[in-house]
Parts: structure tokens; C-alpha cells; sequence
């Protein structure tokens, strides 16, 4: 059998034509006049990609790269180890490079949606609970420094707030902190390691006790289900599945196609989140023999309070960090004219 | 058949060969199609894709194949015999750094700031490392290329700059400080800013890329590059000039636009602007955005090519600005538009047009190299070795 081909020597910047001759007595490669015995047992055969020439590399260094397609053949006759090329047949046909482009984009898709959360829930269990708690105490300077002052209200309503924690938290796990909300308003934060922030104006809008009581649950929600690692964790795997997608064309494609889809993901999942810390309220709610109509009419009034510049249509909704109001009162499955009329103990 | 220990090839070709005279220009050429590249790169996404991203290294090695492959240099291709198994260490190194940064400061709030510090201070030695990966690994001709540099080169580089940066921002406010207190620091730092940025860092560029090309070679002849540090001052004050006149006339034409559409609407106090007049202004600002890039970008390389020589071989690049900025919008746009699925014509294109601006004058056959790969030796190279992608060369 011959393939013809090029040879190139060792050490040296050289291309020759050369025919590759291989019988059951040996092989050869022919050079004009030049014959050079080979082995080809011992070359490393390349892997093909696209048109590229198949090479042979042989033990002293030198290399025969031919275009010929009964390489393979000839390398069976010389008794060399079948090369897979698995990965080329597949790049070579277009019905396998359409069933990837279909599968791509489902699984990225699976992988963002529910691989992630998947992996991030167990694997957000193994960071050490000291670690978090160090972290807490840097937020919450940030946060007094820039954002936070500190509360005005009267100790009736401190009282009232350590009362309704101390019934939902028995173990003394959550360390209650009330402060002036100002930009925030009224609003309810959670730390990672279980620090509760509540401001001032939330505490004013209260009016029964099962509205604060709501509003706890569903933070403890968020500190208990491990929220911020699973975020920081499910964020890191879109971020570096869209960069290992897209990463190196130029600046403008990676803003695109990796960092504001990566922040729309990021989005998703603290909607997901706050689903879950409300689900988790709704819970604490029916242990505590609290109607879950007090979850809807605290909604309704933190809706009221921050509404004047937000749309309401849900046309925005993706661009959002929390679920629409209405979704979440309908969640309650309640009124909120409920609260405060069930108080049937368990 | 000879024995299995025994060289089974008789080397004739030991006599050195003498380089040939000048010859005429010849170009350089670029054979990849984005349809065969798409096929691919689609398999490749696939499958890093099932494997969570442990394939993607062998799919960046059959990448760069394919572009290796596929840019012919009097008719004969380059290639790439990258181990996938060092590009995976380095991958797994670059995700504990990144790790580290985006993630750290959850176990504690001075960790990114610390894996920032590492990071830069492992920048030269990584640097070198990348490049000399990259190059071992890439042959034209079964003769490897090589990077000699090494990483005390690199620190010394990085480390001169450095205080020289500081001390030109450092000195002159001190001193205005000891005349005149706050009054006059504030001049000094701005001075001395302004100084880095114009003078020190076009020419830590200069000193940079003299170092990596000279201490690159093509089997044992090295790059010799004649590289003059005022070029890099020009090329720098060009660019931002470019950039100055583009963001202007971004400007000037976001106001018509938003002249137009604001006659179209009818002003009103917190009315909105109608739904086409933001793709319409993003279609001014990102092209203006990537000129002062496309111009720098062109220029540095065509200069580094004409004023690099190669044993008896030279070299023309005649990228223009234009050229090189005309497909980077339109790629961008391609490659928006049709959510990423256009990415490997993009890739092609710019590609094609980098491969085909260059022309080459000079004898190829007469390069030596006592480089020869030792295949027993590949896997002890991995721990040794990794490949970080930092530089785009």
C-alpha cells in the first residue's frame, strides 16, 4: 500500500514529498531516490481535526503527515493500535453537530435551573459555621457605616420584637438587631450567620404581632436554607459556564452573552430563594397557629410603602429580586384580613 | 522491522543547509471555514458541557488545532501538541484563584483582596509559564517553537516598572506637599498619574513585549525584534486621541438621536424615549468604544511583525485600523444577534484577517532545532508545566 505524503525530519525546518510504502515485511518511506525504513508500531498517530493531515511521529522525531484516508488501513496491515477519532466522526457530521446544537442549550438550560441549586444545597452544608458568623459582623459594619443608623423607636416596640422572636426561636440561634432603615425603609434583612435586622419602619407598620412574627420567619427562612452560599455558589457555575461558552471573543460579547445573563440567572435564583424563605414563613406561621393572613397583610403594606416608584405591571418581573407581591399574597392562600381572627392554638 | 530500542531511521539530513537568498513577499494564509470550525465547536461545547467542564480542556486543545491547522505558511500548516492534562491543572488553578475572589470573601472579608495581591504578584511567573507552554507546544514544520524566558526575567521587568510608577506618582506629590501641603500635593499626584499613564506604562509595554519576542525562537533561531520605545509613546497617545474624537462624535450623535426621538415622542417631563432609540444608541457607543482598541491593537502588532526578524526570514503585517475595527463591530453584532450561535464565523473571520495581513520574505527550510520532544517525558512535564490563558498570542 502507498499514501503519499510529506516528510519531515528531525530537528530541521524541512518538508520533502515522500511516498509511505507499507507491505506485511515493513514499512518504508520513499523520497526520490532515498528510502527510509520506518516503524509504524511505534508512531504516535495525531488525532484528526476537520482537513487537517494526519500525522505520524516517529521515535527519532521525524514525522510523515499524509491527507491519504487509508492511513488507517495501513496502519492495521502494520499491526498499530486502532486510533479512536471518536470525537472527530462526530465534528465531522452535521447531524451530530445539529443534535449539539440542540442539546447544548437544553443543558445549559437543565444545568441553570436545577443542576446548580442541586449541587449548591448539600455543598453550601460544608461551610463552616465560624467562617460565616466572621462575615457577619464585616456586613453589618458596612452596613451602619453606609446605610444604617441607629433605631429611634421607643422600647415598646424593641419589647415587642424580642417577644415575638423568643416565640418562633426558642434556642436563641438569632440575634435580633433594630435599626433606622432610611434609603431602605421598611425592611427585614437576614445575615448568613443569623444576625436579623429589622428597621424601624417595618416596626412601625406592624399592627398585630403574627405580622412581625411573618416577617422573622421568612428571614430565619433565608439564614436556615443557607441562602447567600447557595447564591455565591449557583452564580460562580452560570458565570463560569457562560465564560467557558462565550469568554473569548471581545468585551462587548462577554457583557452580552455572559455577565447580564449571568445577573438575569443571579435574579432568578433570589426569586427562587425568596419562594423558599416565604414557603418557610407560611410553615412557621401554621406551628405557630398564626393565620397566614398576616403574611399577606404585612405584604400588602411593605407593597404599599415602597410602591412609588416600582412598575406593578410584572412586565419587569425578570429584572427583579423578589417575586411580585401578588404572586406571594396568593401564595398565602390567605387575606389579609385574616390576621389577628385565627388564633387557634395546635 | 529493527529492533524496538534501536533508532530505526537513518538520519541523511545532518549536513547544515544554507539559508537561500532573499526571496519575494509571500502571504500567508488562513484555510478554516466557519461551517467546519461551527461543527467543531458545537461537539466541543457538548461535550465540556456533559463533562462539567472537565472536557473543555481537550476542546481547547482541538480548538487551537484547528486554528493552528488550519494558517499555512508557504503551504505547510502549524500545530499544537498541548498536553490536556496541563491545561486542566492550570484551568483548576485559575478556578481556585477565581474561587478565591468572587467567593472568598464569604470565609473572610480581606480574602479577595489577598487573592487580588496573590494574583499579582504571580503574575510574571505565570506569564512566563503560559508562554513558554504555548510555545513548546506549537510547531510549524515538526520544529517547535520555544520561550526561554525566565520568571527572575519577568519579576525584574514588573518589579522596575513598578517602583518606577510609584516613585513618579510618589515624588512629585511629596514635593508639592513640602512646598505648599494639600494645595499643591493634589498637583503633584495628578502630575505624577498622568505620567504613568502616558509615559511608564507605553513603555513597560515596549520593555514587555521586547522581552517575550526576544526570548521566544523557532527551533534554535531566535526572534530578534528592533522594537523603539517612542513608537509605543505614539501608538499610546493615538489610541487615546481616537478614542477622544470617538466618544465626541458618539456624543454628538446619541444628541441627534435623542433630538429626533424626542420630537418624535413629544417631550414630557418622565415620558420615556421610544423603544428604538436604545439599540439605535448602542449602535453609536459600541463602535466607538473599540476604535481606540482596534487602533492600538493594530498598530502594536503590525509593528512588532515589520521590525521582527527571524534568522533569514522577515515579516510584513498590513492590518489596518479600519479593517480590524469593521470586524469587530460587524462580529459583535453577529454574534448578538444570534445569541452566541455565530461565534465560530466570528472567530474565523477575525482570524482569516489577522493570518492574511501578514506576508513573510525569506528561506523556511533552513531552521535547526535541538529541541527534540522526549515522549517518555510528557507526563513528568505536567506538574511542572500548566497553561493559564493570559496571553492571546
Amino acid at each position: 500500500m502507498e499514501l503519499s505524503g510529506h516528510y519531515f525530519p528531525p530537528g530541521r525546518s524541512q518538508r520533502l514529498d515522500g511516498i509511505l510504502c507499507v507491505d506485511a515485511a515493513g514499512s518504508w518511506i520513499v523520497m526520490g531516490d532515498r528510502r527510509l525504513a520506518c516503524d509504524l508500531r511505534a508512531a504516535e498517530v495525531s488525532e484528526r481535526v476537520a482537513r487537517m493531515p494526519r500525522s505520524l511521529t516517529f521515535a527519532d522525531g521525524g514525522r510523515f503527515d499524509t491527507q491519504d484516508e487509508r492511513l488507517d488501513e495501513a496502519l492495521i496491515v502494520a499491526g498499530h493500535a486502532r486510533a479512536s477519532g471518536l470525537v472527530h466522526r462526530l465534528e465531522n457530521r452535521w447531524l451530530w453537530a445539529l443534535l449539539a446544537l440542540a442539546l447544548t442549550p437544553a443543558l445549559v438550560f437543565g444545568l441553570m435551573h436545577y443542576g446548580f441549586p442541586l449541587i449548591a444545597k448539600p455543598l453550601s452544608a460544608v461551610v463552616p459555621p465560624a467562617a460565616v458568623s466572621a462575615l457577619d459582623a464585616h456586613i453589618l459594619e458596612i452596613l451602619d457605616d453606609h446605610l444604617l443608623t441607629p433605631s429611634e423607636l421607643d422600647d415598646s416596640h424593641r419589647e415587642r420584637a424580642a417577644r415575638v422572636l423568643a416565640q418562633i426561636d426558642s434556642q436563641g440561634e438569632y440575634r435580633l438587631l433594630i435599626r433606622k432603615g432610611g434609603a431602605l425603609g421598611a425592611n427585614a434583612l437576614a445575615l448568613p450567620a443569623g444576625a436579623l435586622i429589622v428597621t424601624d419602619e417595618l416596626l412601625e407598620q406592624v399592627e398585630q404581632d403574627g405580622e412581625l412574627l411573618a416577617v422573622l420567619a421568612h428571614e430565619i427562612g433565608h439564614v436556615r436554607e443557607r441562602h447567600s452560599v447557595r447564591q455565591i455558589l449557583q452564580t460562580a457555575g452560570v458565570a463560569l459556564t457562560l465564560s467557558g461558552l462565550f469568554g473569548d471573543l471581545n468585551g462587548v460579547t462577554d457583557t452580552l452573552l455572559v455577565s447580564l445573563p449571568t445577573v438575569l440567572q443571579q435574579l432568578a435564583y433570589s426569586r427562587d430563594f425568596e419562594r423558599e424563605a416565604d414557603a418557610h414563613a407560611l410553615r412557621v406561621l401554621a406551628e405557630q397557629g398564626v393565620s397566614a393572613g398576616c403574611y399577606a397583610s404585612i405584604l400588602g403594606k411593605l407593597e404599599a410603602s415602597q410602591s412609588g416608584a416600582k412598575e406593578t405591571d410584572g412586565s419587569y418581573a425578570f429584572l427583579s429580586s423578589h417575586p411580585g407581591t401578588a404572586e406571594r399574597v396568593g401564595a398565602t392562600g390567605s387575606a389579609a384580613q385574616e390576621c389577628g381572627r385565627v388564633a387557634k392554638p395546635d | 522491522m529493527g529492533d524496538a530500542g534501536a533508532p530505526i531511521v537513518e538520519n541523511q539530513w545532518n549536513q547544515p543547509v544554507e539559508f537561500k537568498g532573499p526571496e519575494p513577499w509571500l502571504r500567508l494564509e488562513f484555510r478554516g471555514q466557519g461551517s467546519e470550525y461551527f461543527r467543531v465547536w458545537i461537539v466541543n461545547v457538548l461535550l465540556s458541557v456533559v463533562t462539567l467542564g472537565i472536557y473543555s480542556a481537550w476542546a481547547t486543545v482541538r480548538n487551537r488545532r484547528y486554528f493552528c491547522g488550519n494558517t499555512f505558511l508557504d503551504d505547510s500548516h502549524f500545530d499544537f501538541h498541548g498536553d490536556p492534562r496541563a491545561i486542566l491543572v492550570g484551568r483548576v488553578i485559575a478556578i481556585f484563584l477565581l474561587a478565591g475572589y468572587a467567593g472568598g470573601g464569604y470565609l473572610h472579608p480581606a480574602a479577595p483582596a489577598v487573592t487580588l495581591l496573590l494574583i499579582a504578584v504571580m503574575m510574571p511567573w505565570l506569564i512566563v509559564r503560559s508562554l513558554r507552554f504555548r510555545y513548546r507546544n506549537t510547531s510549524y514544520r515538526n520544529l517547535r517553537f520555544n520561550f526561554v524566558g525566565d520568571a527572575r526575567q519577568a519579576y525584574g521587568i514588573f518589579g522596575t516598572y513598578f517602583v518606577v510608577a510609584l516613585l513618579a506618582v510618589a515624588v512629585p506629590a511629596g514635593l508639592g506637599w513640602l512646598i505648599a501641603q494639600e494645595k499643591l500635593a493634589g498637583i503633584g499626584l495628578f502630575l505624577g498619574m498622568i505620567m504613568v499613564y502616558f509615559l511608564i506604562y507605553p513603555a513597560f509595554i515596549h520593555r514587555l513585549t521586547t522581552f517575550t519576542t526576544s526570548h521566544s525562537a523557532y527551533g534554535d533561531t531566535y526572534f530578534a525584534p528592533d522594537l523603539k520605545r517612542p513608537a509605543y509613546f505614539g501608538f499610546f497617545l493615538g489610541s487615546l486621541g481616537v478614542g477622544l474624537v470617538a466618544v465626541m462624535a458618539a456624543g454628538i450623535g446619541v444628541a441627534i438621536i435623542g433630538a429626533l426621538t424626542g420630537a418624535f415622542a413629544g417631550y414630557s417631563p418622565g415620558g420615556s424615549a421610544p423603544k428604538f432609540a436604545a439599540p439605535l444608541i448602542a449602535l453609536i457607543i459600541l463602535p466607538a468604544y473599540m476604535l481606540p482598541y482596534a487602533f492600538w491593537q493594530v498598530l502594536t502588532s503590525n509593528y512588532l511583525f515589520n521590525n521582527t526578524q527571524l534568522g533569514p526570514v522577515r515579516f510584513r503585517s498590513n492590518m489596518t485600523v479600519f479593517g480590524y475595527w469593521g470586524i469587530l463591530i460587524t462580529n459583535t453584532l453577529l454574534v448578538v444577534t444570534t445569541l452566541g450561535l455565530a461565534f465560530p464565523w466570528a472567530k474565523v473571520r477575525m482570524a482569516r484577517y489577522r493570518v492574511e495581513s501578514l506576508a513573510y520574505q525569506g528561506d523556511l527550510e533552513g531552521f535547526e532545532g535541538s529541541l527534540v520532544r522526549d515522549r517518555g517525558a510528557a507526563g513528568d512535564e505536567i506538574g511542572d508545566a500548566f497553561d493559564i490563558d493570559l496571553v492571546g498570542i
